[in-house]
C-alpha cells in the first residue's frame, strides 16, 4: 500500500509541495493521456476589482458576453470529468464564493470523490461559510492576500475592509485545522508590503507562494498582449530575489545560487507548473513542458475548455462537444504547440519560468518571437543571484 | 467490522485510490492508493469480525505463511485506524 499521508506534518510544510504519489500519478496521466487533474473556473465576477487581474469582468461584461453555467451543468461535467480520470479539481473565479449556489456546486463535486482546492480571496468566509467548510473542509485552499492593510487593499483591490474580513479568515481556517496556502501577487501597489506580508502569513501558521511575474490580462482583451498593470521586469526579477532571500533558508539560496552560477536547472517545488519529468529538450523548438493539456485542463466561466487559464487558445466547447471530445481535442491541440526556438536554444533557459502560455501573452503567438519581458526579467534574476552568490563565498571565503 | 462511511474508493488509471470525505480530511489531508492485498481487505471487512478472520481468507486466496499474512493485515489495520476508516 502507498501512500502520501501527511497527517503528522504541520500545514506549513505540507500546502505548498505536492506529495511524491501526486507527481507519480501526474506522470501516470501524462503517459496515457488521462485529465488527472482540472479547473472549474465559476464566475468571471469578483467582489474585488484587483488591478492586474487576468479573467475579471463586471456583472454587466459577464452577461453582455454570456451565461454562466449553471449549479447542473457544473455538476453533469464534473460527472463526466470523474468517468474519464479526473481526481484533482479546482474552484476558482473570479470569485468562486460570490456564487449563491457554491456549497450545492462543492457538496456535489466533493461527493464523487474529488480532491478539491478553492481559491479565493477570503473576504467573504464569514462565520457561516467558515462553519460550513470547517466540516466540509477541501483538501487545500488557497487564498490571497493583497496586502497588510486596508489602505493596500482599497488602493490595489478596490475595496475597503477585505483586509480585516480575509485575516479574520485565515485566523479561523488555521484555528479548524483546514490547509491553505496564501497566494501574493507583487504588483507596484502592494510592494512595499511584501515583508508585511510574509510576516503575517508566519504569523498565522501558513506558507506564503509569491508571484512577482503577471500574465498580461488577454482572456479580457487581445489589445493587452504584452502589456499590463505590473512591475518591470527588472523590478519583478528583484521581487523574486527578495523572495529568495527571505524565505529559504541559507542553505537553500545557497543550492539555488550555486545552481545558477554553474548554468543548472533551478527546480522550485512551489511552482505549480513544474515540467513533468518526461519533458525532454527538443530542437530547434520544443513542445508545452508542463501538465496543462497532457493531463490537466481548464474549463471557464462559460463553458470552453482550455489547456491552462492563462491561455485564449486552443480552446473548444465543452458544452457542444461534451467532456471527453472536448478533453481528445484540446490534448490534440496542445500536442501542436511549439515554443518559440529562442527559447529552446536560450542559453539562461535553465533559470527562467517561461511557458507557452507566457509567450502566447506577451507576444501573442506561441511559437513566434521570444517574450522580452520574460528575457529581461530572467537576465536580470540571473545577474542579481550571481552578485549575491560572489558576495557569500568571497565572505566564506575570507572567513576561512 | 463497521466502516465508517467517510471514503471513497477511486479506480483511475488501473489504480484504485482511497479518497477522504467530509472532515476527515482534516486528519488525513492525502490519499491512499491501494494494491491488490489492499483491495481485498477493505472488501472483505464489512463481513468479517476480527483481523484473524482476515488472514485465514488470505491464506485461503493468496499462496503466503501466515506470518507474512499476519503483519500485512496488522499493518493495513494500523493505517485503517490511523485515518480513521474504521
Amino acid at each position: 500500500m502507498e501512500t502520501n499521508q501527511n497527517t503528522k506534518a504541520p500545514s506549513t510544510l505540507r500546502s505548498g509541495v505536492e506529495p511524491p504519489l501526486l507527481n507519480y500519478l501526474y506522470s501516470k496521466a501524462s503517459r496515457t493521456a488521462t485529465p488527472l487533474s482540472g479547473t472549474f473556473e465559476l464566475t468571471p465576477r469578483c467582489n474585488f476589482d484587483c488591478k492586474m487581474c487576468y479573467v475579471h469582468l463586471t456583472k454587466g461584461e459577464q452577461t453582455s458576453i454570456g451565461r454562466e453555467l449553471d449549479a447542473s451543468k457544473w455538476l453533469a461535467i464534473g460527472e463526466e470529468a470523474c468517468k474519464n480520470g479526473m481526481l484533482m479539481l479546482l474552484l476558482t473565479g473570479g470569485e468562486p464564493l460570490l456564487r449563491p449556489d457554491f456549497k450545492e456546486i462543492y457538496l456535489g463535486l466533493k461527493k464523487m470523490g474529488l480532491m478539491i482546492s478553492i481559491n479565493s480571496n477570503g473576504s467573504l468566509l464569514d462565520d457561516d461559510m467558515l462553519s460550513f467548510f470547517k466540516h466540509n473542509p477541501p483538501y487545500k485552499f488557497n487564498i490571497s492576500l493583497y496586502g497588510s492593510s486596508e489602505d493596500t487593499y482599497k488602493s490595489l483591490c478596490g475595496v475597503p475592509g477585505g483586509f480585516e474580513k480575509t485575516v479574520h479568515a485565515l485566523r479561523t481556517l488555521k484555528e479548524y485545522g483546514v490547509t491553505v496556502k496564501i497566494n501574493c501577487s507583487i504588483t507596484n501597489y502592494n510592494k512595499s508590503d511584501f515583508e508585511g506580508i510574509l510576516d503575517l502569513g508566519n504569523d498565522i501558521g501558513f506558507n506564503v507562494q509569491s508571484a512577482a511575474y503577471m500574465f498580461p490580462a488577454i482572456r479580457r482583451s487581445r489589445d493587452l498582449i504584452g502589456t499590463g498593470n505590473r512591475l518591470s521586469s527588472k523590478e519583478a526579477a528583484e521581487m523574486k530575489l527578495r523572495a529568495n532571500l527571505i524565505q529559504l533558508t541559507d542553505e537553500r539560496f545557497m543550492k539555488l545560487a550555486t545552481a545558477v552560477h554553474e548554468g543548472k536547472r533551478v527546480i522550485d517545488e512551489n511552482n505549480e507548473c513544474l515540467d513533468l519529468p518526461t519533458a525532454q529538450e527538443e530542437t530547434p523548438t520544443e513542445h508545452i513542458r508542463c501538465r496543462a493539456g497532457k493531463c490537466t485542463f481548464w474549463i471557464t466561466w462559460d463553458g470552453r475548455m482550455l489547456p491552462c487559464g492563462m491561455m485564449e487558445v486552443p480552446s473548444v466547447s465543452v458544452l457542444e462537444l461534451g467532456f471527453k471530445e472536448a478533453w481528445r481535442r484540446t490534448h490534440e491541440n496542445t500536442l501542436n504547440i511549439y515554443m518559440p526556438p529562442k527559447c529552446t536554444s536560450c542559453d539562461k533557459r535553465f533559470a527562467c519560468d517561461v511557458c507557452a502560455a507566457g509567450c502566447y501573452a506577451e507576444t501573442g503567438s506561441f511559437c513566434g518571437e521570444a517574450p522580452e519581458y520574460i528575457c529581461s526579467m530572467t537576465e536580470e534574476y540571473i545577474r542579481l543571484v550571481e552578485a549575491e552568490y560572489q558576495k557569500r563565498t568571497a565572505t566564506g571565503a575570507s572567513a576561512e | 467490522m463497521k466502516l465508517k462511511n467517510n471514503y471513497i474508493i477511486r479506480e483511475i488509471m488501473g489504480d484504485t485510490i482511497l479518497v477522504p470525505l467530509g472532515d476527515h480530511i482534516l486528519q488525513f489531508n492525502g490519499l491512499i492508493i491501494l494494491n491488490e492485498l489492499g483491495v481485498f481487505i477493505l472488501k472483505l471487512l464489512p463481513d468479517v469480525e476480527s483481523e484473524s478472520e482476515i488472514v485465514e481468507k488470505i491464506l485461503l486466496e493468496y499462496e503466503v505463511d501466515r506470518e507474512t499474512a499476519e503483519a500485512d493485515v496488522s499493518e493495513f489495520m494500523e493505517k485503517l485506524r490511523e485515518i480513521e476508516i474504521i
